[in-house]
């Protein structure tokens, strides 16, 4: 009677699985039930156990009798240090991924937002103050109150008016009196905005103002 | 005498009682079919049982080997069917071992002792190969040899920790040996 052999067999795949006895209990049975009319499969298990046992015999001579060292650590010799442990934070997998995007984010809202610097000034009801392009706030002697939000300067006098000057990639509040010359002066400066596309250089806006928008619109009475 | 002859040549020899002859195929095949009787059965014990009586087996049936098929295949299938047998018999008899029949004629064909020098001589050059051979392999196929083998981790464990898919686990097991036979097949053990 000749045998068939089959060159591959549909259940070569539960080989290994067999062999390390890592499979369920239905496909061990099914395979064992194939491997006592599979040739095939009988040489291949047989190679395969073969190999697996002179590994086995190694791990069991060499390594097995070996006895387990005693590791000791000397902790309170050992410190984490920030590097240490901004290392062990960016060893994460998704440590990497995530710093970067955050940081895109923060960029994009930067960019998005534009710079602003809000600063008000306060001028007193007895100096009357010029404030033109060339004669700037400060320049003029007026009190700066940094980075004060708009919403929350408020005039110190009642007859002190808080009005908006715009500067290149800033807009100021200045807070000077109604009657003062600087409100005229002041209404002949450009509108604020409160976003503005980046530019190349502060020179180069401050030279070149007729590119602002704002100064159009100012120049043909639509705004 | 029977050192340069063919398996199936030993097999025709031993047909006609010649035990010298059967003997010399037992030490070609013992630790191949010891290897394969212990991959089934998982226990030393159980494998040098099951070794011992596919031997047996294999001597009570040799005139019906018919050389359709290579020696080793034939071994292989005794061996194959014997460890299916005492899988069998320990399920009914609840894990008992196979009793001990005293067949003195039997014993005869048992090799030569574990512990002579040269067995032990062998041994310690075997284990060198495999150790090259081991770490011969590609990193990856060798990392799933020594997980299994030394850390025995299962197979779903080792898809876990290496973040790959079971069916690469098991793909990359079965290279990983394939490729060790044919290095362990390339360097045979010589003691000199």
């Amino acid at each position: 009677m000749t045998e068939k052999v089959k060159q591959s067999c549909e259940f070569s795949s539960e080989l290994v699985g067999y062999l390390y006895r890592d499979s369920e209990d239905a496909v061990v049975h099914s395979f064992e039930r194939h491997l006592a009319d599979c040739s095939a499969c009988i040489d291949e298990f047989a190679a395969l156990a073969h190999s697996r046992f002179e590994v086995y015999e190694w791990q069991r001579q060499e390594f097995a009798p070996l006895a387990t060292p005693r590791f000791e650590v000397p902790y309170d010799a050992t410190r984490i240090g920030a590097l240490s442990g901004l290392r062990a934070i960016f060893a994460l997998k998704w440590a990497v991924p995530a710093f970067a995007a955050v940081a895109v984010v923060i960029g994009i809202a930067f960019l998005a937002s534009g710079p602003k610097m809000e600063s008000v000034f306060v001028v007193s009801e007895t100096t009357p103050v010029e404030v033109t392009e060339s004669n700037p706030p400060q320049a003029a002697g007026l009190e700066l109150k940094a980075n004060e939000a708009i919403s929350t300067a408020k005039p110190k006098h009642p007859g002190d008016e808080v009005v908006q000057v715009a500067r290149p990639r800033r807009v100021e509040r200045v807070v000077a009196p109604k009657s003062s010359r600087v409100n005229a002066a002041v209404a002949q400066l450009p509108a604020p905005t409160t976003s503005r596309a980046p530019t190349l250089s502060a020179d180069v806006e401050a030279a070149d103002r007729s590119l602002r928008l704002s100064d159009i619109f100012d120049s043909d009475g639509t705004r | 005498m029977f050192f340069n002859l063919s398996d199936e040549q030993l097999v025709e020899f031993a047909v006609s009682r010649d035990r010298e002859a059967y003997g010399e195929l037992m030490r070609r095949w013992e630790r191949k079919i010891f290897a394969l009787c212990f991959g089934m059965l998982g226990r030393e014990d159980d494998a040098k049982d099951a070794a011992q009586e596919a031997f047996i087996a294999a001597y009570r049936n040799l005139k019906n080997f018919r050389g359709d098929a290579k020696v080793s295949s034939w071994l292989h299938r005794i061996a194959v069917n014997q460890c299916l047998t005492i899988k069998r018999r320990q399920k009914t008899r609840g894990e008992e071992y196979l009793s001990n029949d005293d067949d003195s004629e039997s014993r005869t064909f048992i090799a030569s002792a574990l512990d002579s020098p040269k067995n032990i001589a062998e041994q310690d050059e075997r284990l060198r190969i495999v150790r090259r051979a081991v770490g011969a392999l590609p990193t990856e196929l060798r990392q799933i040899i020594v997980m299994k083998e030394f850390e025995e981790m299962t197979f779903q464990e080792i898809s876990d920790t290496l973040d790959v898919p079971l069916s690469t686990v098991k793909s990359r097991l079965y290279t990983a040996l394939k490729q060790l036979r044919m290095k362990l097949e390339r360097t045979p053990v010589e003691v000199v």
